[in-house]
Parts: C-alpha cells; structure tokens; sequence
C-alpha cells in the first residue's frame, strides 16, 4: 500500500522534475542563442528631465567659460574636455580617445545663465575599448559632477535624472539653449548590432547646478 | 514730394549762382536728397561687410550650408555693389572705404569662433545684417528723392530677401546635433549580455540535470522502493 503511494509520489515527482527541467532547458537555449534580451540593471528612466523652455526666462545661452575636464568621482569618471561640433549629416564629432570627451561648442557653456551645456562621451570604441563614459549608465540621482572651466573655474552639478532614448529619436530639447542651466552627458546604451556596429539608444543623464 | 524737389533745386541752383560754380553740379543736387546719400553710404558699407563675412565663411565654415552661403554672398553683395558704385559716381556721391565700425566689431567676434559656433553666430549676425539691409531700402523707397537710388534700393530688395530666406532656412538645420554616436566598441552591450549569458547557461545546465532525474523517477521508481 505504502510503497504504491510512493511509487505514484516520486512518478509525479518525475513529471514535475522533467518539466520544470524542459522549460529551464528551454529558456536557457534561447537565451544563449541571443533570442533574449537582458533586462536592464535597474529601472532605466530615472528621475525628472528639468524643462527646457520656462515661460518668461531670457533665453540666451550666452556667458559663461568653455569646459576644459569633467569627473564624476562616484563612478571614477575623469576626463578632459574638448570643443566639437556638428558633421555635413548633423552627427555631434565625438572624440575617439578613450579619456577625451566632445563639448558641443554651439550649446551653452558652464556658469551660463541658461541653457543646457552638452558633454558626449564614447561608451566604448572598437579601437581602444572602453571610453570615458564607459559607467554613465551607474549614475544616479544626486551624484555629484564636477566641471573644470579655461578660466580654472569649477562648477559642481548633481545629478536629477537618466533617460534612454532611441538613437534615431533623440529629442531636440536634450540640445535646447534655452531655460535654466542644465548640465547634459550623452553617451550610447542599448542592445549593439554587431553588423552595424551601433548601438541602438543614447543614454542621457541631466545635472542641475549645485 | 514734387515740391519739396523743386524747392530744394531752387535753393541749390540759387547756391549755385550766388557761389559762380558750374550749372553742371546744380542738376547732381535737385536729384540727390541727404537720405540718397545716406542709403548709398550705408549699402555700400552693408555690402562691405556682406563680402567680408562671405570669405570669412567660406574659409571657416564648419557645416557645408554655411560655406556655400558664404561664396553666395561674396557674388551676389560684389556684383550689387558694382551697381551701387556706379550710381555713386555718376550722381558723384562719395563712399566710405571700410564696413561700418560696429559691424566690422561683430564680424571679428564672430570670426574669433569655431566650428559649430562659429555657424551659428555668423548665421545669426548674417539674419540681423540683411534685415537691417531690406529697411534701409525700404526707407530709401519711402524717404527717398533720386529715382535712380530709388531704382537701386528697388533691384536689390529681391536678392536680399532671397539671402534672408536662405540663412533662415539655414539656422534651422544646422547647427543643433541630431545624433550622437557614442559607441562602436559593443562592450558595454556584452558586459550585460555575458551576465546574461551566464544565467543561461546555468539554467540550461539545471534544467538538463532535472530533465534526467525527472525521466529517471518516472520510468524507473524502482530502486526507491526499498
């Protein structure tokens, strides 16, 4: 009597064990096969973009000093800063050295009265690996940026939002040289075509000025 | 408007008597007013400074848009100035040699720049310069006297604002970035997917492990039965 029970027990058993197992078989085939995409580390979209536009604000992007380094100490960033602007095809020349990253010259500059200052960084290059902006996608609100000016200024922004965007929908306020100074650092995130060799977001974190 | 021309020939024809110089110069006055001169003088400045900023752009242009206007510019304002010099001399106008003060001082400043500022603060002083140009002519055409300046003011309108349309147009397409790409290497990608792949690969590991056990119980729960 017992030892039927037990046989019907550990049946069961087997059928449970064979489908839990087939489904995990499952699951993980696909996975590895790259049919999976991996869900992001945290919650993505944190935080809240400041606006670009406030009704009744002077909008000039004019003052201020030109960028020369900027650092994130909570994610070990450090890199200079050099002046770029835009190609015939409307893409910002982002430098390709791993520790150099591009200040778009045609936004605002740091200690400007508004207007988002706009800093882009490779997250990694094919040529010489990981960029300057490698752990950007770490950064959370209220972490600290720090912005070294020609002038031997430093100006310290904090961190209030992260964004991803699809890379063909960037939207335009990102580059907006209007409303109340923002701190802008751009790099790309995403899932990579390895055929085309881009990924398919940029990442967009703003800092307010401290 | 008539009577203001005939009272200003008057009063230069009696100068001209009371002074004794050449009747020549009397007809030279009736036609050209203090506001002909002024227009003259000033579009010749404007056009000036037109050509000036047309090299400038031509040689620091970043994006292609602000070179090719610059070279239109250098054409267009070198060909209206002809005109402009020509009228001058006939109606003996003299011209200044050198762009207004204050627009030379815009124009270095703006020089002074690169790459995508640089465009954009030329387009912007380009708009303010050729606005500035169509109310000059404008109100040479309203306050005007010589129908020859008048004619010029009127000719090159046209031009102007197609120069105007054109940077307009311009200031909306350059300038701001509309990609950013930031990354060819793929490595911040598979630093994911490699975690990623890690659990795959336990679960498939896992799951085959239970897969046989499984199997194992169902067929054969025998050797469990003592």
């Amino acid at each position: 009597m017992g030892a039927a029970r037990t046989v019907a027990a550990l049946k069961t058993a087997g059928v449970v064990s064979t489908l839990l197992g087939a489904a995990l078989t499952c699951w993980g085939g696909v996975v590895l096969t790259g049919r999976a995409l991996p869900p992001p580390a945290a919650p993505v979209n944190v935080g809240a973009v400041p606006p670009a536009v406030p009704p009744a604000m002077p909008h000039t992007a004019d003052g201020g000093v030109q960028p020369t380094g900027l650092g994130i100490p909570a994610l070990r960033i450090s890199a200079r800063i050099r002046s770029v602007g835009v190609d015939a095809r409307g893409a910002l020349r982002v430098p390709s050295a791993p520790h150099e990253l591009g200040w778009w010259s045609g936004g605002a500059r740091p200690g400007s009265a508004a207007g988002r200052v706009v800093v882009a960084g490779h997250v990694d290059t094919a040529r010489h690996g990981p960029g300057a902006l490698f752990r950007l996608a770490d950064a959370l609100p209220g972490d600290e940026v720090h912005v070294r000016t020609a002038d031997g200024g430093l100006h310290t922004y904090r961190v209030v939002a992260r964004r991803l965007y699809p890379k063909n929908r960037l939207p335009a306020q990102v580059f907006a040289r209007t409303g109340p100074p923002c701190l802008v650092l751009i790099t790309c995130a995403g899932p990579f075509d390895p055929r085309t060799r881009h990924y398919r977001d940029n990442l967009v974190v703003y800092a307010l000025p401290a | 408007m008539f009577l203001r021309v005939v009272f200003v020939g008057a009063a230069a024809v009696a100068a001209v008597v009371l002074m004794g110089g050449p009747p020549v110069s009397a007809k030279v006055e009736v036609e050209v007013s203090e506001q002909d001169r002024q227009f003259l003088r000033q579009a010749h400045r404007g056009n000036l400074t037109e050509i000036a900023a047309g090299k400038v752009a031509q040689a620091k242009g970043e994006a292609e848009v602000v070179r090719s206007i610059g070279a239109i510019l250098v054409t267009d304002h070198t060909r209206l100035d002809a005109a402009l010099k020509q009228t001058a001399r006939r109606l003996r106008v003299s011209l200044p040699s050198q762009p207004a003060p204050q627009e030379k001082a815009v124009l270095e400043r703006v020089a002074a720049l690169s790459g995508s500022a640089f465009d954009q603060a030329w387009i912007a002083a380009m708009i303010e310069g050729h606005r500035m140009a169509l109310k000059l002519g404008e109100q040479e055409l309203q306050a005007g006297t010589s129908p020859e300046v008048k004619e010029l003011a009127t000719s090159s309108a046209p031009v102007i604002q197609g120069h105007l349309d054109q940077l307009l147009k311009a200031q909306e397409t350059i300038g701001t970035p509309r990609a950013v790409p930031a990354g060819d290497g793929g490595r911040a990608w598979s630093q994911a997917a490699k975690q990623w792949h890690g659990l795959g690969s336990w679960a498939l590991a896992a799951g085959l492990v239970l897969l046989l056990a499984g199997a194992l119980m169902w067929a054969r729960p025998g050797p469990w039965r003592r």
